[in-house]
């Protein structure tokens, strides 16, 4: 678990690896300042760092990172987070069903259902945005790319693209409003 | 410190950052309640959005090396601590309940249950999102 390499690609000579410990360590009191301000809950930050450690470790054989292996770092921390609010979102929906005595279904297909019906949502959220907003949006999400190459790519200002995504974002926001 | 521009924040938000502003974004929303409500807002509506789209695809023989690059990992580790184990106590001897309830992952591994470390680790890999930063 702990011998897996990450390989700095790119380079002119022959690139060094480095271990997922050593990326881990180095960057320990960051990521946990990093998680701890997003979930404000000790226990809490350290399952996160657990999860973003375990993360790290399967998809590092993989990986080429082009130096940047902080960032890449801090973009799985911030998945990890944004994949447990997922889960506490789709679980207090539930609880509000059942909270108005809507028939309960079995929880499995209670999740698969409220997940679907947040799909809808936001894809109507989309199917609506101007077309410069959706733009980014859909490099975002469909090509993973950061907000820095969604820049390059589109030959935008970097603040202007991260202007188009927020209001990308107030708009989806407002399509949730039910699920607050 | 003034409070993060909106811009700084839906970088804090998704993890992109630089130094030293990711230090300083997190300090402050650790104590500034209107800086955490634009977060939380910004949150939700990413939470939605990555919930929408699967993931970039990846082709099956990058992927596949690392499922089973973690499930070799997770053998060599179980071996280990087979190995490890002091032979003379009964085996049912030291026996304790080897999880408990995760707020993230269900249930976490307390130091010796490698097994479930497995289990985590092939739940990771189900997930729609796995090791997608």
């Amino acid at each position: 678990m702990l011998g897996s390499r990450v390989l700095l690609g790119n380079m002119p000579t022959p690139a060094p690896a480095i271990t997922a410990e050593h990326l881990l360590a180095e960057h320990t009191a960051a990521l946990r300042n990093y998680l701890g301000a997003r979930c404000r809950d000790h226990e809490l930050t350290a399952e996160l760092m657990q999860e973003v450690a375990a993360r790290l470790v399967l998809a590092t054989p993989r990986l080429r990172l082009n130096g940047n292996a902080r960032g890449y770092l801090f973009r799985i921390a911030a998945s990890v987070w944004h994949d447990h609010l997922r889960r506490e979102m789709v679980r207090r929906r539930s609880a509000m069903l059942v909270q108005a005595n809507q028939p309960a279904l079995a929880p499995a297909a209670d999740a698969r259902l409220l997940e679907r019906e947040l799909k809808d949502a936001v894809r109507r959220a989309i199917g609506a945005l101007p077309v410069a907003q959706r733009e980014v949006v859909e490099l975002r999400q469909q090509r993973d790319l950061t907000f820095q190459q969604i820049a390059d790519r589109l030959g935008r200002p970097l603040g202007t693209v991260l202007t188009q995504m927020r209001s990308a974002l107030s708009r989806i926001s407002a399509e949730l409003e039910s699920y607050r | 410190m003034n409070h993060p521009l909106p811009d700084e924040l839906l970088l804090f938000a998704s993890g992109e950052l630089t130094e030293p502003r990711m230090n300083d974004v997190a300090s402050h929303v650790q104590t500034c309640g209107p800086c955490r409500d634009m977060l939380a807002q910004l949150d939700q509506s990413l939470v939605a959005l990555g919930g929408t789209w699967p993931p970039p695809r990846r082709s099956r023989s990058l992927a596949r090396p690392a499922v089973w690059g973690g499930v070799a990992l997770a053998a060599a580790a179980a071996l280990a601590v087979v190995l490890a184990r002091p032979s003379r106590e009964s085996p049912r001897a030291g026996w304790a309940p080897t999880t408990t309830w995760s707020r993230t992952a269900g249930y976490v591994a307390g130091g010796t249950a490698l097994l479930d470390i497995d289990a985590q680790l092939t739940r990771l890999e189900q997930e729609p999102h796995y090791a997608r930063p």
